[in-house]
């Protein structure tokens, strides 16, 4: 879907059968769809990290190599300012997964301390839950755009707005995932042996959260790198001399029909990075819930 | 039913106070003096300061707080710097496209969604199966405005069935009227097509493993009626519950697809208003848009409580 919403992870049915990360890694790699997509997305961000090495500036232009089709010497073509549309692409490449991994980032660092918090104080839970349910449900472009109109368009804007949506999906996930673990009986056994409620959280609660808080922050991911990509194509997302995905097939809407290369590889390189990483997140999805894969 | 109404609407009210919150910080946090930015470049000292009496600008937080909740309640938006109407006038006229547009595309998307996903999930097996499942993770990674560049290219540039963009209102006819929309609506409705479809897999996926769907089976029940009367029907509660997260996403999806098609919706009324930084405007929609989220929610909850008799039920024997 949709540009927009996060559904939330789904919520653990057997603790016990949660594997840590590196569990998950090694069955993952086991799935030739999943391979695929990791090498994909490790290639986008090979790319987009040595960007200036592999290809020249994507602001320089050259007039009279305006709207050129693919070529040994562009191969992505010329867009309608003759500029490089590869240089163009890897750039982009950093833009989205530059948003994508900063929000990533700091939703769930957020997320988790609001979950923690929730999961061990029950008035927390009462009052920050209700109020991080209303968050969510909150349109994020509306929130992306009215915070613009304080802040002013930039990368702060786009990422503050994101935080403020997603946050709340990895906080319920760590939540819930606690309230499952807290039933369990060696939480009993942390108990009569004396440990304190830090202790128990975070030796013995908190750990069984990373599988399933690593999956909703992939989903944030995505999430993130489509809206940004969204808000750029509409003129509210990242300045306009930041090359990005969302802006360049911005650009290509009066060049449809007669420059397909314009949106043909910006088009290609926001699906193929938001379909790896979905395809990831799905394979987990089904090793993390065994009942999902006998299906 | 009206204490689980009431109970309802009172765990809905700290949603309430996200929007009102953000509105009210929005001018007080934006650089520069509020009534000056309210007012525009032209306006005279005179008449900043007259505003900063009027808003109460002068108080403290608190008072200007408490102020600002009483004019929403009762409906003082102010005016819009640009279009020089009452913002409370301007929003409803905007609102009616982006609902026409938001249930078209509803529509869309929950007949096509729950087809690909019930296909995906009864017909696991099989190639079509499979297909269903595989198109369902490549339309979630398609965001809405790829989708309207890709419908324009197709059936406006190439087959020329519909225009490029613009609205063509229902005083000019009927059918310009639905042709002008229905681009629009496919390509919002083509991503919660994907989302849809996926929630309709997991949910069908999850009744037929209830142990009432091998009863019907060893009673010998044909499939396709398991499928139709027990299976699906469970399974349309859990797209009722994500109803709340596809209105949201419609929401913000409108803003785009409003702006590629050039149609005077919620979503293009809030592009322009804030690049032409119409502050009074800006509240106004934030406010109307978190309404609007708020009564779906509500509307959901009610509704899940009525479909679905477990839930009364469950309060009862508590």
């Amino acid at each position: 879907m949709s540009t927009v919403s996060t559904p939330a992870a789904p919520a653990p049915h057997a603790p016990a059968e949660l594997p840590r990360p590196a569990g998950l890694l090694r069955k993952l790699i086991r799935r030739p769809a999943t391979v695929g997509a990791i090498a994909f997305f490790v290639l986008m961000v090979l790319a987009a990290a040595a960007a200036p090495l592999i290809v020249g500036d994507p602001n320089s232009f050259v007039a009279t190599e305006r709207l050129r089709p693919p070529s040994p010497a562009h191969w992505f073509g010329t867009d309608n300012l003759g500029r490089d549309g590869l240089a163009r692409v890897v750039y982009g490449a950093r833009a989205s997964l530059l948003v994508g991994a900063i929000t990533c980032l700091l939703t769930t660092v957020i997320g988790t301390a609001v979950g923690i918090a929730a999961g061990m104080f029950r008035t927390v839970d009462l009052i920050v839950m209700r109020i991080v349910d209303g968050v969510m449900s909150f349109p994020v472009i509306v929130l992306a755009l009215a915070l613009m109109a304080i802040l002013g368009p930039g990368l702060v804007t786009v990422v503050i707005s994101m935080v403020v949506v997603f946050f709340p999906g990895v906080a319920r996930v760590v939540r819930s995932t606690a309230l499952v673990v807290s039933e369990l009986p060696m939480i009993d056994a942390a108990k009569s042996a004396g440990a304190g409620r830090w202790r128990i959280f975070f030796r013995y609660v908190f750990p069984h959260c990373t599988t399933p808080v690593l999956v909703q922050a992939a989903i944030v991911f995505t999430a993130a790198v489509l809206v940004e990509s969204a808000l750029s194509f509409i003129g509210a997302g990242l300045p306009p001399d930041v090359p990005s995905w969302g802006a360049a097939l911005a650009e290509s809407r009066s060049y449809l029909s007669t420059a397909w290369w314009m949106w043909c590889f910006p088009g290609l390189a926001l699906i193929g990075t938001v379909l790896s990483v979905n395809i990831v997140i799905d394979a987990s999805r089904d090793i993390l819930d065994p009942r999902e894969a006998d299906k | 039913m009206l204490s689980y109404a009431f109970q309802r609407v009172l765990a809905l009210l700290p949603t309430v106070a996200v929007p009102l919150i953000l509105v009210f910080l929005l001018l007080r946090l934006a650089p520069g003096d509020p009534a000056a930015i309210l007012l525009g470049d032209q306006a005279t000292p005179e008449q900043v300061a007259g505003l900063r009496t009027e808003l109460g600008l002068d108080q403290p937080l608190i008072a200007q707080f408490l102020k600002f909740l009483g004019d929403v309640l009762t409906l003082h938006l102010g005016n819009s710097l640009f279009l020089h109407r009452p913002v409370v006038e301007v929003i409803p006229q905007y609102a009616a496209v982006t609902l026409e547009i938001g249930v078209l595309s509803l529509i869309i998307a929950l007949v096509l969604g729950v087809t690909l996903g019930s296909s995906a999930s009864l017909r696991r097996n099989t190639r079509r199966g499979r297909a269903a499942t595989a198109l369902g993770i490549v339309g979630i990674s398609v965001p809405q405005f790829l989708f309207a560049l890709v419908l324009i290219l197709v059936f406006a540039v190439g087959a020329h069935w519909f225009n490029v963009g613009g609205y063509v209102p229902w005083s000019a006819g009927a059918w310009p009227h639905i042709r002008s929309i229905i681009l629009p609506a496919f390509a919002l409705g083509l991503g919660e097509t994907a989302f849809v479809s996926r929630i309709t897999r997991g949910a069908v996926l999850d009744v037929m493993q209830e142990p009432f769907v091998t009863t019907a089976k060893s009673l010998g029940i044909p499939l396709h009626r398991i499928n139709r009367v027990h299976i699906l029907r469970l399974s349309s509660l859990q797209i009722l519950t994500v109803a709340g997260l596809l209105s949201a996403s419609l929401i913000s999806g409108s803003a785009v697809v409003e702006s590629i098609f050039g149609l005077p919706g919620m979503g293009r009324l809030l592009l322009d208003a804030v690049q032409r930084r119409d502050y009074q405007l800006v509240q106004g929609i934030v406010l109307f848009t978190g309404l609007v989220i708020i009564v779906v929610n509500l509307l959901v909850d009610l509704l899940y409580a009525v479909v679905d008799p477990r839930v009364q039920l469950a309060r009862k024997i508590k």
